[in-house]
């Protein structure tokens, strides 16, 4: 086959192009990006700060139930008490005693909505400063670590597949925890 | 070759009584350039929710120069007294600033309304000291004094001075770790923990090289 000058010319340059293309395929920079993940929910329920936080929590939680208890045990014991002497109980006498009872239950009442109010507030409060400090960690964790991002899988199934050498959720969680409380990890 | 092994106790006896030995002695100028030097030795720092926090240890010493310094009188006090003073006072300056990318007053962060504002205010200011509780020589101390500086206008960065007590002075075998429950910036708990081997390497200001000085 007799190739004239333009074949010959195009035949080498499409040659050229090629090797080129794969020269440069095999030699370019590879993608550093540099991505981990965490298993979220054993990072935020393994954080010290939410253990602790969790109990305190609990702690004032039970306090105010306590104190509702108390009040309602006090209802109980006057509306029993009303039971049992109504028969000897004057018209006039009952209706007082009644509205005693109808002021106490509604004290009761909005003292159990504020109870409800004041343990949401809390438990948003608490959580919310988790979360931050979580989130914080991430950031400071990433930066010394050199990750460009780090990931956290959901139940929603945001990663769908991470080889184990990409997932650095213990190693996370004990720097986190030795950042929130140094003595507590050295203990 | 006995002569050798007397070589070695004798080493190891001298390093162990200098390792052992009782504190660095100052006079107040030398204990003042320490201090300067010191500072960031004596903080530890965290930044959570885009706020840089900040606690710095206030040895005694330092704070009974501020004072002889605001009230010369207080030189007629005794050496004695004046270190007894220092030896039972821990002091903690935190300090709460916005991060560098962070434009605006902390002081409305989150806030939705005047009555919250006020309530901010009014919490750091009068109820501060609740949210503190620091842990030294084996007990658990809770703030005798805290003092808010909100310089509106002055600084981006807010201080909460905390004083607290202690009947006994500061052990060398003591670490020091201040407990802060946030309840007002939603940064969560946090413990600032300054190491025993810092505390044990602490300075010591001479009060007898103190009390005829004027240059205070």
């Amino acid at each position: 086959m007799n190739l004239n000058r333009f074949q010959t010319f195009a035949f080498l340059f499409v040659a050229a192009l090629l090797i080129g293309l794969n020269v440069w395929s095999i030699a370019r920079p590879a993608d550093k990006t540099k991505i981990r993940y965490v298993r979220s929910q054993e990072v935020v329920y393994g954080f010290l700060g939410m253990k602790e936080a969790q109990n305190e929590f609990e702690l004032k939680r039970q306090g105010w139930v306590a104190q509702l208890d108390t009040l309602q045990q006090d209802f109980q014991t006057t509306l029993n008490q009303y039971s049992q002497e109504i028969s000897r109980l004057s018209v006039e006498e009952r209706s007082k005693r009644e509205e005693l009872l109808r002021v106490q239950q509604n004290n009761i009442a909005e003292y159990t909505q504020q109870v409800q109010q004041r343990i949401q507030e809390e438990e948003n409060r608490v959580m919310t400063g988790v979360l931050n400090q979580v989130n914080a960690f991430a950031e400071k964790y990433a930066l010394n670590s050199d990750c460009d991002i780090v990931l956290g899988t959901t139940s929603d199934g945001s990663i769908l597949y991470g080889s184990d050498g990409h997932d650095v959720t213990d190693e996370f969680l004990l720097a986190m925890n030795q950042w929130y409380d140094p003595n507590a990890v050295a203990e | 070759m006995r002569s050798t092994c007397f070589s070695y106790i004798a080493f190891a006896l001298a390093f162990g009584l200098t390792a052992c030995g009782p504190q660095r002695m100052m006079d107040h100028q030398a204990y003042r350039a320490w201090y300067q030097n010191s500072l960031e030795e004596l903080q530890v720092h965290k930044t959570v929710n885009s706020l840089d926090l900040l606690v710095q240890y206030v040895p005694g010493d330092v704070r009974i120069l501020s004072l002889l310094e605001s009230q010369p009188a207080k030189k007629a006090l005794s050496a004695d007294s004046l270190q007894s003073l220092a030896d039972h006072m821990l002091t903690f300056e935190v300090k709460i600033k916005p991060s560098e990318n962070v434009g605006g007053d902390l002081m409305f962060r989150g806030i939705k309304s005047h009555a919250d504002n006020d309530e901010r205010l009014k919490d750091l200011t009068f109820h501060a000291k609740e949210q503190f509780e620091l842990e030294a020589n084996g007990q658990t101390l809770y703030p005798v004094l805290s003092h808010f500086e909100n310089n509106i206008g002055l600084t981006r960065e807010k201080v909460l001075i905390l004083v607290f007590s202690t009947d006994e002075a500061l052990s060398q075998s003591s670490s020091l770790r201040l407990n802060w429950d946030d309840q007002n910036f939603s940064t969560g708990k946090h413990h600032f923990v300054f190491a025993q081997d810092l505390i044990a390497e602490l300075p010591s200001l001479n009060y007898e090289t103190l009390i005829d000085h004027d240059d205070l």
